[in-house]
């Protein structure tokens, strides 16, 4: 991390080799044109370079904090808005704390043991209902806001609301006892 | 302050996909080193970390990776 804040390119392209496959799976399925898709992916890395909101110049989280996890929920806010300025919808960029001293990002640490479990993850998904499973697919996905899904399914905004975020406290839930103990089984 | 009614919004305040007054309360509450609100912020990035994960990786071909390598280049030039 010193050495990317250092401008090392090499370290960058490192960086680059490690991630760039499963962020780009990642972005790919909310950017079908892959062209468009890499020009988001690069232009993600190469902000690790730049100024960065409210942290100013610091590259460097919280002892430990995982770039990694940085990069995927970036990754996604970036692709959201590419297809929101496609759709012509608009913008949903807030002052949402985009700096990597950010206080609650995960440590590498957790991001590792949590890597090695995702197919718990993967089984606690199955356990949603189908309704709430599809809303979670659109709004993680497909970058739509609650009020959109509701208008799109013509259901009342807060049966809306309600099924995503009981899908999502639902999943953090199961993680949460996943990540408690290393052998929970769910 | 009481952040209980958050709880439920911690992703989507991380996706960016909340009202801004929702994300202004959040943001607060870390502003001021909220333990509540940051636990609950630091369970839904793992939680949303999990979530995108996708089915599987897309390799980098040999023209993308030239492509960013220049890139990269060209940034550091303007850097330096």
């Amino acid at each position: 991390m010193a050495r990317i804040a250092d401008h090392d390119a090499t370290a960058m392209a490192t960086l680059f080799d490690q991630l760039a496959p499963l962020l780009r799976g990642m972005i790919q399925r909310m950017i079908p044109s892959p062209d468009e898709a890499e020009d988001v992916l690069e232009s993600l890395f190469l902000r690790l370079w730049k100024p960065m909101g409210r942290q100013g110049q610091s590259k460097e989280g919280p002892e430990g904090a995982s770039l990694e996890a940085w990069l995927f929920i970036t990754a996604r806010r970036d692709a959201a808005e590419w297809r929101r300025q496609e759709l012509r919808q608009p913008s949903l960029r807030m002052s949402v704390e985009e700096g990597l001293a950010s206080p609650w990002l995960p440590k590498s640490r957790e991001i590792d043991l949590l890597s090695s479990r995702l197919d718990l993850v993967g089984r606690a998904l199955a356990q949603l209902p189908k309704a709430q499973r599809q809303i979670l697919d659109l709004v993680l996905y497909e970058g739509l806001t609650e009020v959109e899904i509701a208008a799109a399914f013509k259901e009342p905004q807060g049966k809306v609301r309600d099924h995503v975020r009981a899908a999502l406290s639902f999943v953090r839930q199961r993680l949460h006892t996943l990540m408690g103990t290393w052998t929970a089984d769910i | 302050m009481d952040c209980r009614h958050l709880e439920n919004t911690y992703e989507l305040f991380l996706l960016g996909a909340i009202g801004e007054t929702d994300a202004a309360r959040i943001q607060e509450h870390v502003d001021r080193a909220c333990p509540n609100c940051i636990w609950g912020l630091h369970e839904a990035a793992l939680s949303l970390f999990a979530l995108l994960q996708p089915a599987k990786p897309v390799l980098s071909t040999a023209r993308q990776r030239s492509h960013f390598l220049q890139r990269l280049k060209e940034a550091q030039h303007a850097v330096k």
